[in-house]
């Protein structure tokens, strides 16, 4: 799944919600060095762009922005396949931060998928406009990964930003990423079903949500699992 | 690497596991992540006092109010048009003049050194003129309409847009987001064909596409703001010309609007039958737009690159129309004996055999339409160059015979018509379908025959002509 | 060049020509599209379809019923179904043709295209409802069994069409259907409609256009011969016993149910607020993962924020941000009642 390229020493995965400006951080971090073109087989835009930090060189893949990853669309089933298959080496979750609420619905459902997460909390100059105040460090500690306030469009944040990636691909970081607090008959039909994910495939970092996502009767993650692709992800956990 | 059987335990298991807990545990699931969403937020995000948000809604109440909601767009629309209409006349003019003295002294260069006439002109008369029309016609307009244009883009103003025309969309069995793929086909139809990805109804985005083309594009703009601005603002006092012309260009739009909408309404009732499908837009609050990064995106990003693809294709569109009256059968040159083959047809439609002729030409781009027909008539009649509009409407009402209903088919068929060739390209390869980009290419094609021929009769009709 | 008059006059009986052949549903030109899909791999499987359908009813299929179903002469259905025959799909025993084993997997394969189908165009996309059977019964001849079974995965292994048929599985095995006809409903007992029986087509129609729809929880108030008087949490009926006979009914499970009376967003008044209790049953596929995801969940609150010009779409303020939806979906958030 994962396709080594010649120079370039991290990829990095950019998730959002529409209208968060993602686009303007993509363009901020990787100015005019981007190319862009369509997904495999998908009439969806794909951008990608480098940039370079302290000597290394980043891939930043746009992904499409989505308001969730339980694939209701083409666009959220590509975000998702990618955070999940193509394993970034980190992923950038674009937050805004004038809708919080709305916007942790995504990063909630990506900290259950991959622990390697930074979060930029962007457009801090309409969110401060607005009298909108956020204890992202305390709420950094409650995601258990870091936050970012960036003002994209103005260049605010985007180094702060750049090193907390660098630090998070070198491992520099530790993360605790929270993960959904599920009760009931649903956790009752986890409990069961996780271990027999676990049994098979001995280090998957994500196996609860795989599981939940067997539940869904999601078709690319039970083909994942039938082909053994599932498996690469317990190897390829860096 | 596990047994594949195990993976089937798995999966038979699940299958269990997702009958005994029932169909609704989406819900649950996100349920239960926007409960944990809603803790989170109320604990580490405070909202003191929202002035902000009171002005961004205070301003929504107009931009959106019954009494005010339509009339602030169009009238939006028609100062973009009036602004760039009133600006953009004096620079084409002195940019034509820049260049056209280039080519005369480039063609006496040759001359003096002995280079064959045919040389000469294939290379300035032909192919330099056509870049040079290009250039002269459509850079200023479109330097002034793209940065316009991306600030209200930048604002916010479009889903706005959309909120409004829904109800319109609705009626035509179509999406509310087809206006933001509209207003993005005002800058260029094939990224307005692009752009229809946001809608997630496949039905309603084919219609969304094959309708786009009655949206006119940057390359089409000024044909009609020189016709508006020739054959309507002249037809007033001076003072008042300049909003004629952006008042008719906003009424060729709305024309536009009104087909887009008549044919979405007909094709979701036939061929692409089927219910309005779910709509949900969000409103994004007005950002403050960043002036810099506008003039950046619609000087770089569209301008430039509009007009560099208009240039390659007016190269060869203008070495075309050279050969076309250089070469003579007999004592007549080929654009001569084309034109009046095509006389018949064109007249039909209130047009002329050159009209048509330039639309054959410049089917690679739309944009070059006018060029090809002032290159088509000088050629013909070996006419020196012109500058300004008064000198064109010297030639296209004099010379050429052109009337209130030339001008006026004339803006109906460059509203209508086929869409150019990377439009057609882009349909293609966005529907990945032949058949919907034949229909894309020749339905707008027809309806335009069809528009332009009731309305040449039945003016000639009421007139008496 | 002829005069304006002549070529107006010439334009309109040529519009007029083009208008009659291509007018949508009746022109010529889509009669004979729609006559000429009938192959001879379509009348199989519709003969085949109908004896199965018999096989449930307890009778077997005849000559007659065969050419009725399929749409062909007696003597074309005698050709049919000695074919049937030679390929082991049917039998005839004492009273007429039955299903042989392979032909009844077969009739199960096409029959779970059908519902497969179904409920793809019902979850995924935007065709109504009647429209929805009119498609199904083309798709059901082009799906390959592979197809539906990616289908069938794609869509998350879903029990029930539409209109609350099983759709039989991929190795062939189909739930029985329970549930009792309204007909036979007893009186003040609270059941949910399971089924809604698409077969005739104009009754099928006459429910839809009623507005009932599967999960909905009816209580029956008076019953005649030939008249059932019944309410919802909606409203009440009244429908010919014909009508009600294809309804089917089953007992509401103990949870699930919708607590309490609610109100729709739809209903609220510019600038009003509530609080989500949930999404209506109705709301189904994309519609409803797209308003979860947008934060319409229950205890969610939602202010009427923004009307647009022509009263349709509202914008609606939900977790911090702004959704404008159209009055359909609005009316597919239900809301607590204060």
């Amino acid at each position: 799944m994962r396709v080594a390229k010649s120079g370039i020493d991290f990829e990095i995965a950019l998730a959002g919600n529409p209208n968060t400006g993602k686009s303007t951080v993509f363009n901020a971090l990787t100015g005019m060095r981007q190319h862009t073109g369509n997904w495999p087989g998908k009439t969806v835009t794909r951008a990608e762009g480098d940039y370079l930090h302290d000597g290394k060189r980043y891939r930043l893949i746009d992904l499409p922005g989505t308001y969730s990853l339980l694939s209701a669309s083409v666009d959220e089933e590509i975000a998702r396949d990618f955070i999940l298959f193509g394993q970034p080496d980190c992923t950038v979750v674009v937050v805004d931060a004038t809708s919080v609420e709305r916007n942790l619905n995504l990063v909630l459902q990506v900290l259950e998928i991959t622990d390697r997460v930074v979060i930029c909390l962007n457009l801090m100059d309409e969110a401060k406009r607005r009298g909108i105040t956020i204890d992202h460090a305390g709420l950094a500690e409650e995601l258990g990964v870091p936050i970012v306030p960036t003002t994209a469009r103005y260049g605010k944040g985007l180094n702060d930003l750049t090193t907390a990636v660098s630090h998070m691909v070198s491992g520099k970081t530790e993360t605790t990423p929270r993960r959904l607090q599920i009760t009931g008959e649903l956790s009752d039909a986890l409990d069961e079903l996780v271990p027999m994910i676990e049994e098979q495939y001995h280090d998957l970092p994500n196996s609860r949500w795989v599981a939940l996502r067997l539940l869904d009767g999601d078709y690319a993650v039970r083909q994942a699992l039938l082909d053994g692709s599932i498996g690469e992800l317990a190897g390829g956990n860096r | 690497m596990a047994a594949p059987n195990a993976s089937h335990d798995v999966l038979s298991q699940a299958d269990l596991l997702q009958r005994r807990l029932g169909a609704d545990l989406r819900d649950r699931l996100v349920d239960s992540i926007y409960t944990d969403a809603g803790i989170l937020n109320r604990r580490y995000v405070t909202v003191r006092l929202d002035r902000r948000r009171d002005l961004d809604r205070a301003l929504d109440r107009v931009i959106t109010s019954r009494i005010f909601g339509l009339p602030l767009m169009f009238l939006g629309l028609a100062a973009v048009f009036w602004v760039t209409v009133t600006g953009a006349n004096v620079p084409s003019s002195m940019i034509a003049t820049a260049l056209f003295w280039v080519e005369e002294q480039g063609a006496a260069l040759f001359n003096s050194i002995g280079i064959p006439w045919w040389i000469t002109g294939f290379i300035w008369h032909g192919t330099y003129k056509g870049m040079a029309w290009v250039t002269a016609v459509m850079l200023p307009p479109m330097a002034i309409f793209f940065p316009l244009f991306t600030f209200f883009e930048d604002l916010g103003y479009l889903p706005r847009v959309a909120f409004n025309m829904d109800r319109f969309f609705k009626w035509a069995g179509a999406h509310g987001k087809q206006a933001l793929s509209m207003s993005m086909g005002f800058g260029c139809n094939a990224a307005g064909v692009i752009a229809t990805r946001i809608i997630d109804s496949p039905r309603e985005r084919l219609i969304a596409i094959l309708t786009n083309n009655f949206v006119p594009c940057n390359g089409r703009f000024p044909t009609l703001i020189m016709l508006a601005t020739i054959f309507v603002g002249t037809a007033v006092s001076p003072a008042m010309a300049s909003f004629a012309a952006a008042g008719t260009v906003v009424m060729v739009v709305i024309i536009g609007i009104v087909t887009t909408l008549l044919v979405s309404a007909f094709l979701s009732r036939t061929v692409l039958k089927g219910e309005a499908s779910s709509f949900t837009l969000e409103l994004p609050p007005y950002r403050r737009p960043n002036i810099g990064r506008i003039l950046y995106t619609s000087i770089i990003d569209r301008t430039l690159f509009v007009l560099k693809r208009a240039i390659y294709m007016a190269a060869p569109a203008g070495a075309l129309i050279w050969l076309l009256s250089a070469i003579h059968v007999g004592d007549q040159s080929l654009t001569v004996i084309i034109s009046t083959a095509l006389e018949p047809l064109g007249n039909a439609i209130g047009l002329d055999g050159v009209i048509i002729l330039a639309y054959i030409i410049a089917i690679p781009a739309n944009e070059i339409v006018v060029p090809a027909i002032l290159m088509a008539y000088s050629g013909a009649t070996r006419m020196v160059d012109i500058t300004g509009l008064a000198e064109l409407q010297g030639i296209l009402v004099g010379d050429q015979g052109w009337t209130l209903l030339t001008a006026v088919c004339l803006m109906l068929f460059s509203l209508l018509h086929n869409p150019c060739s990377t439009t057609i390209l882009t349909t293609w390869k966005e529907t990945g379908s032949r058949k919907w980009t034949a229909v894309g290419a020749l339905m707008p094609l027809a309806i335009a025959f069809v528009v332009c021929f009731l309305v040449a009769n039945l003016w000639r009709l009421i007139a008496g002509v | 060049m002829p005069d304006p008059l002549t070529s107006l006059i010439i334009a309109c009986v040529a519009g007029f020509l083009l208008y009659t052949a291509f007018r949508p549903q009746v022109g010529w030109f889509w009669r004979w599209q729609a006559g000429r899909v009938v192959t001879a791999r379509v009348r199989r499987e519709d003969a085949l379809k109908h004896l199965h359908h018999q096989e449930y009813a307890g009778q077997p299929g005849t000559l007659e019923s065969i050419a009725g179903v399929v749409g062909i002469s007696t003597g074309e259905a005698a050709e049919l179904v000695s074919e049937l025959i030679q390929h082991g799909y049917t039998q005839l025993e004492d009273r007429g043709y039955v299903l042989t084993s392979s032909g009844r997997s077969y009739a199960l394969q096409v029959i779970r295209a059908h519902r497969l189908w179904e409920r793809y165009l019902a979850d995924e996309t935007d065709v109504d409802d009647v429209e929805i059977h009119i498609r199904a019964e083309k798709a059901e001849h082009l799906l390959t069994p592979t197809e539906a079974d990616e289908l069938d995965a794609r869509l998350g292994y879903p029990r029930y069409d539409p209109h609350g048929d099983p759709i039989p599985t991929s190795d062939g095995e189909v739930e029985e259907e329970t549930g009792t006809p309204m007909t036979r409903w007893p009186l003040d007992l609270e059941g949910r409609i399971v089924h809604l029986e698409d077969e005739p087509h104009e009754v099928y129609k006459q429910l839809l256009a009623e507005g009932l729809h599967l999960g909905e929880d009816v209580r029956i108030l008076e019953r005649s011969s030939n008249e059932i008087r019944f309410f919802t949490e909606e409203r009440e009926f009244v429908v010919a016993a014909v009508v009600a006979a294809n309804i089917t009914l089953a007992s509401v499970p103990e949870k699930g149910v919708v607590e309490g009376p609610f109100r729709l967003l739809s209903d609220l008044e510019q600038d009003e607020a509530g609080v989500v209790m949930g999404l209506d049953d109705a709301c189904r596929g994309l519609t409803r993962r797209r308003l979860l995801d947008l934060g319409f969940t229950p205890g969610a609150e939602v202010v009427v924020d923004l009307t647009s010009p022509f009263g349709e779409p509202r914008a609606y303020r939900v977790r911090g941000t702004r959704i404008a939806l159209r009055r359909e979906q609005a009316g597919m958030v239900l809301l607590e009642c204060v």
